[in-house]
């Protein structure tokens, strides 16, 4: 048998890490996503046998694949013998000690992202702690968000999350690499991570849990929290049933007048063409949410959970990345597919363009003669935004779609323009005439005319 | 290829940050230095080219590694 090796498996659409520790024969795989092909194609290459698959903590940004994975390889599934699960499993307390060929796994206790929450130390043949898998405890620099469970669990929870992180800073050696699960992007973090590898001896110098005091970190970390996906709420009811593994079959072909059918009920279309083919023509009541890293989540804040989606795109691989980005959150009702070339909608009924400018272009109409809506989050809008936008935060922006004025066309914009598109489309599925600005408006850009000082 | 002046990693960072992180680099840039921006969010091929478009900066290179995108930007 070989030296243990860890191979990361990354998914950027959420901002989170898998793993699998392996000694050359044997193997654990540690948090996986739900589309295990994946992972199956990491033991493949290596050869490997799994002995456990073991999870940090019942997921609250993605639905597992865990169960299925450890199902389908014949290995152990492992959790916190506290998380009241829906299906038969190897439950773990504090100090366990799972044996995998060479290879030794401790599981610690380290509260704060979940109350369940457990980290596991990667341990060789000779005792000696190759690695230790944080989950969302400590993170690169930061550690995992505490405000999932619940408002009135927050603060105790970001209590625990500062004793657990100092708890590994405590029990594993200073060389041993800290390999989390949130924090690439993901908004099961607190912050966002800027490293891309560590070891519990460099966090040591830059973690806020070991750097500041215990009411320093909490003001710091509760203050510092931004909104997170709606469809977070749904996650951890879907792992706890032990969800099945992801399906890529591809949905069934609609021709445009099902699509279109379907749109006149109400149904959620989302079509992933990219902003400039889809404002040009698209039918209304679609959804244009462009294939980005961010997919999930912005449709997580848009689209209710229970839908069943109809995917558009220019072709089937597209069409199925997305399935892949859907499944992994547990949008698994699909009920079709459209591919759409520019001209498919040309002439329909429900056929629809929104102009598309930018802010030089919003400066030639009168301020009485529409309206500016602001999308980005909070601390963007802050920072500096046009003077006369109303802010409606995206992922606020189905339950406050009332405060948008009617009558008038609405200019939306963003940081980019790839809310700002799924916005528009929003307002247009909801009766309004819009105007896409298609422009950038980053931290500290003041577009139009100087903003009034605050207060006014 | 050109010499590159600096490198800015926004590996994991979401949108807006790989942009606001390019256009912070690129302040500190003298006129015709080259940033190299290495970003993991697959809307950054779109967004990094329009911005530096819209700034007048020269987009010099992509590359797409279909989940790593790197791209260097003289600045104007």
């Amino acid at each position: 048998m070989g030296s243990i090796e860890i191979v990361t498996i990354e998914t950027p659409s959420l901002g989170d890490r898998s793993y699998v520790a392996h000694d050359g024969s044997n193997a654990v795989v540690i948090d996986p996503q739900r589309d295990i092909d994946r992972v199956l194609d990491v033991l493949h290459e290596h050869g490997l046998d799994v002995t456990h698959v073991v999870e940090t903590h019942v997921h609250n940004d993605y639905v597992t694949g865990g169960h299925a994975l450890a199902s389908m390889v014949d290995a152990a599934y492992c959790l916190n013998a506290d998380d009241d699960v829906r299906f038969d499993r190897q439950g773990l307390a504090d100090g366990d000690v799972l044996t995998s060929g060479t290879m030794r796994v401790r599981a610690l206790l380290t509260p704060g992202h979940t109350p369940t929450h457990l980290s596991y130390v990667l341990l060789d043949a000779d005792d000696r702690a190759v690695g230790v898998f944080t989950g969302g405890s400590m993170l690169f620099g930061t550690v995992g968000r505490t405000d999932l469970i619940g408002p009135e669990l927050t603060m105790e929870l970001s209590r625990s999350q500062y004793r657990s992180v100092r708890r590994i800073a405590d029990e594993v050696d200073d060389t041993a690499g800290v390999h989390p699960t949130h924090g690439f992007g993901s908004h099961c973090s607190a912050t966002q991570a800027t490293k891309q590898s560590s070891t519990v001896g460099a966090e040591r110098g830059d973690n806020p849990a070991l750097v500041k005091s215990e009411e320093d970190f909490l003001t710091e970390l509760i203050g510092g929290l931004t909104p997170y996906p709606t469809y977070y709420r749904h996650m951890a009811p879907a792992n706890v049933l032990g969800p099945a593994a992801f399906d890529d079959t591809p949905p069934e072909d609609f021709d445009l007048e099902r699509v279109a059918a379907l749109l006149r009920e109400g149904a959620w279309v989302i079509d992933l063409r990219n902003r400039r083919d889809f404002n040009a023509s698209f039918l209304a009541g679609a959804i244009n949410a462009e294939l980005r890293n961010d997919l999930p989540n912005y449709l997580g804040w848009m689209v209710p959970f229970e839908e069943h989606l109809v995917l558009v795109g220019d072709d089937a691989t597209v069409i199925g990345e997305a399935q892949r980005m859907l499944a992994r959150i547990g949008y698994d009702r699909l009920q079709g597919r459209l591919i759409a070339q520019s001209g498919t909608f040309a002439g329909h009924e429900l056929e629809r363009t929104t102009e598309i400018s930018d802010f030089d272009g919003l400066s030639l109409v009168a301020d009485d003669a529409r309206t500016i809506l602001d999308v980005r989050d909070t601390w963007e809008f802050e920072s500096g935004h046009h003077h006369a936008a109303v802010h409606v935060p995206f992922h606020e922006l189905p339950e406050r779609i009332g405060e948008v004025p009617r009558g008038r066309p609405v200019w939306v914009y963003c940081a980019t323009g790839a809310r700002a598109t799924i916005a528009a489309s929003f307002l247009v599925r909801s009766g309004f005439e819009v105007v896409l600005i298609d422009d950038f408006c980053l931290p500290g850009d003041v577009p139009g005319r100087v903003a009034e000082p605050a207060g006014v | 290829m050109p010499d590159v002046t600096q490198t800015l990693d926004a590996s994991g960072l979401a949108c807006p940050m790989p942009v606001v992180r390019t256009r912070q680099a690129i302040d500190q840039l003298a006129s015709g230095e080259v940033l190299e921006v290495i970003s993991t969010d697959r809307g950054s091929l779109q967004d990094i080219p329009a911005w530096a478009q819209s700034t007048g900066n020269r987009l010099v290179e992509q590359n797409d590694g279909g989940d790593r995108f790197t791209f260097l930007i003289e600045k104007a």
